[in-house]
């Protein structure tokens, strides 16, 4: 089912979003017609429940179709759509057409104006989840619609972020009662784009070093070049499976707090290396705007930060390890991050997902 | 490309085995303060590796008819995780367990299947890799170490070094010139089991920086050996050694060698109380990196559980792991350092030194950092 989806996603971004036309949405045009393909595909339904009408998803199987944002440089928030699209219909609350931001840490001023300040995706957005920061106990939200009026620029070249401001706190829009850990959600979803933004950098960094011919020979093979593709390579993998890791349900849409934080903490620390290792071996023309690399790694430099930077997550990480007694980290580690691998009821053979 | 490493978990049979094997492990820590375990799967100790084995243990994917559990690569990683995730010291059996023992069963003869793998299951038989010469490192097509026909089967001159507990070794299995010259690179080497109580083996010691010695220097001066000390075929010895390494590379062994000293600090601080952010942080970052370890050795697992020879994603996970070895040290050192007026407990600071201290070994073992890198190179087709 799962790959069914992947593919046909994968398909439809190849063809609708090529970087010709992820540069137009970045420099100012509108992802109307593209945002139509992809719900003409339905596929923004991707993790609605097939009862209602869904592709039926859970949040391990859209791991990929998040990553298949990443690894397409999307112009537009579909992972974030499809995750809270999903919530809403979950908790009986019709989702409203158009493409869905989530908006980190919003701040309410003096003067009784709603601020939310470097949106991801704000930008190109219809609609964006604003919810009071508790990350306990999870917050009330509402999906608020995006207007010119609310938008303003970030100054921040090619980005599709935005900061967005409502004067009085808006009365439109839908309420989102139950409480939900919407930072984790976010935070599970970019670290699968970047997962995937980090296959195309590597694939890119790849064909380009063999490519590339200097004293005769293509780069690639060279030791000092070799060396730095490994790692590019490593840390591509490793936050492959974090990421992967970090969509693991807890509850329905809902990741498991600790593996979405060790998932953004993961990507989060290998993206500036994996950046600098890619234009590194690219050299000059990996910086130009002609080139496709720059589409990937201003991307990964972005969502490093986006929803909190690696201390961020780290510290949660940190704080539960301290907190607990285990008497090792294995002890900690296994029943917290590997749910099922811990002394106890033997896990279920059936299971190929079980991550034990 | 490489392959991807999906993710997978460890099936119910393998899974059962950890509350027997951490009951067995606690006791053991019971009587051995954490500290004193800072040496991980560097300590040797044939009492505990015997009480293992008398568990079953040891040798526990070896089929039983050879005095093995017959349990599959799944089983082994949990035992071995809950062993060196306590730091028990397992290294008197452990070549013989990861490595020995596997490449016995697939290349031995049925005398030498029926000779060794039940004193290895017993911890009776410990082994040492005889890979390493004075003049072969990371080149290790280059040995020089010699084995020539004689009567009775076999005539070993040359020399090995930097083999780990070759003293307290019963058996090496080296890799040695069985025809041509160095210039034939991978052709003409065979592997040999040789007897290291054989008359003209002498093993000469070698301190190291933490005033330990494990390391050693082995001369073979006309050792003779008998016609069944060849293991596997007569001139197969490069690529039964790379089949070897593949197991040698992914298991949990490559990134919980400074779990003790990690877990000592934990320890200090949770005594402590109140950690300031960075603090904070680097606990995390270093517990973020094990999970991505931990999921990318478990999913190497299962190829080797599939019978695959997964080389390239061996040498990733050794790399990547390896480095969080040594970085746990050195930010240790960093965070501990910060406040010079705070004391920090003898315990901790001689874990701390001694891993400090021992962990360039840790990229070098098995396959050096740079020659890794070279095996993930390949695997992307640069090479």
């Amino acid at each position: 089912m799962d790959s069914l989806l992947h593919d046909a996603l994968d398909r439809l971004l190849a063809a609708a979003s090529p970087p010709g036309t992820v540069r137009e949405i970045e420099a100012g045009g509108t992802p109307q017609a593209l945002w139509r393909q992809i719900v003409d595909s339905g596929l923004a339904d991707a993790m609605v429940e097939e009862a209602r009408g869904g592709g039926g998803a859970r949040l391990d199987d859209a791991f990929s179709l998040f990553a298949l944002c990443g690894r397409h440089a999307l112009p537009l928030p579909l992972a974030h759509t499809l995750a809270v699209r999903s919530l809403c219909a979950r908790t009986g609350v019709e989702a409203p057409n158009g493409p869905i931001a989530i908006a980190p840490h919003p701040v309410a001023s003096a003067d009784g104006a709603l601020l939310c300040r470097h949106v991801p995706y704000g930008r190109v957005a219809q609609w964006v989840v604003v919810y009071q920061d508790s990350p306990a106990a999870g917050a009330a939200a509402r999906l608020l619609p995006v207007g010119v009026e609310n938008c303003r620029d970030t100054g921040i070249h090619g980005s599709l972020q935005a900061h967005l401001r409502w004067s009085a706190p808006p009365s439109s829009g839908v309420v989102l009662a139950a409480p939900l850990p919407w930072l984790d959600i976010a935070a599970a979803i970019t670290a699968a784009q970047m997962a995937g933004a980090m296959e195309a950098v590597l694939a890119l960094t790849l064909r380009y070093a063999a490519e590339r011919s200097q004293f005769g020979r293509p780069i690639g093979s060279f030791q000092a070049i070799q060396q730095q593709l490994a790692v590019l390579a490593e840390l591509s993998m490793a936050t492959r499976i974090a990421a992967e890791l970090g969509c693991r349900e807890a509850a329905p849409g809902v990741p498991d707090p600790l593996l979405a934080a060790a998932a953004k903490a993961t990507a989060a620390e290998a993206a500036g290396t994996v950046a600098s290792i890619a234009h590194a071996v690219h050299a000059a023309i990996g910086i130009t705007e002609e080139y496709d690399l720059q589409l990937f790694t201003r991307r990964l430099l972005e969502w490093r930060t986006d929803y909190g930077a690696a201390g961020f997550w780290q510290r949660r990480l940190g704080d539960a390890l301290l907190a607990s007694s285990a008497s090792s980290t294995l002890e900690f580690m296994l029943p917290a991050l590997f749910p099922g691998a811990a002394p106890g009821p033997a896990s279920d053979d059936s299971q190929p997902g079980d991550p034990t | 490309m490489i392959e991807l490493l999906p993710i997978c978990g460890l099936p119910s049979h393998s899974a059962a085995l950890r509350p027997a094997v951490r009951a067995f492990v606690r006791e053991y820590c019971e009587r051995v303060p954490l500290e004193a375990r800072a040496r991980s799967w560097m300590d040797f100790d044939a009492d505990f590796s015997r009480a293992l084995a008398r568990r079953g243990w040891v040798g526990l994917t070896l089929p039983k008819q050879y005095g093995g559990a017959g349990l599959d690569a799944f089983s082994r990683f949990v035992v071995i995780e809950e062993l060196l995730g306590s730091s028990a010291p397992v290294a008197a059996h452990w070549i013989a367990d990861r490595q020995s023992g596997p490449l016995i069963l697939r290349f031995g003869t049925e005398a030498q299947k029926r000779f060794f793998l039940p004193r290895i299951c017993r911890a009776e038989a410990f082994f040492c890799i005889g890979m390493s010469e004075p003049q072969s490192g990371s080149d290790l097509a280059s040995v020089r170490t010699r084995a020539t026909r004689s009567a009775s089967g076999w005539r070993l001159n040359g020399q090995k070094i930097w083999t780990t507990n070759a003293h307290r070794s019963h058996y090496m299995i080296a890799l040695v010139r069985t025809s041509g010259g160095p210039e034939d690179r991978h052709k003409g080497l065979s592997q040999l089991i040789v007897d290291l109580a054989a008359p003209g083996v002498s093993v000469r010691q070698i301190r190291d920086l933490t005033g330990d010695a494990h390391f050693n220097e082995v001369f073979f001066d006309d050792v003779e050996l008998g016609e069944d000390a060849l293991i596997g075929g007569e001139g197969a010895g490069w690529e039964q050694v790379t089949a070897e390494l593949a197991f040698e590379r992914s298991g949990p062994e490559r990134f919980y060698s400074s779990i003790a000293l990690f877990d000592l600090w934990l320890a200090y601080l949770r005594a402590r109380g109140g950690a300031d952010t960075a603090t904070r942080e680097l606990a995390g970052r270093v517990l973020a990196r094990l999970m991505a370890l931990r999921a990318m050795s478990v999913s190497v697992t299962a190829m080797l559980a599939r019978g695959d020879s997964p080389v390239v994603a061996a040498a990733l996970v050794k790399d990547l792991g390896t480095e969080l070895e040594q970085f746990i040290p050195h930010a240790l050192a960093e965070s501990l350092g910060r406040e010079p007026g705070q004391p920090i407990p003898d315990g901790l600071a001689q874990a701390l030194a001694y891993v400090t201290q021992i962990c360039p070994t840790y990229s070098l073992r098995g396959g050096t950092r740079e020659i890794l890198r070279g095996v993930i190179a390949r695997g992307l087709g640069l090479r």
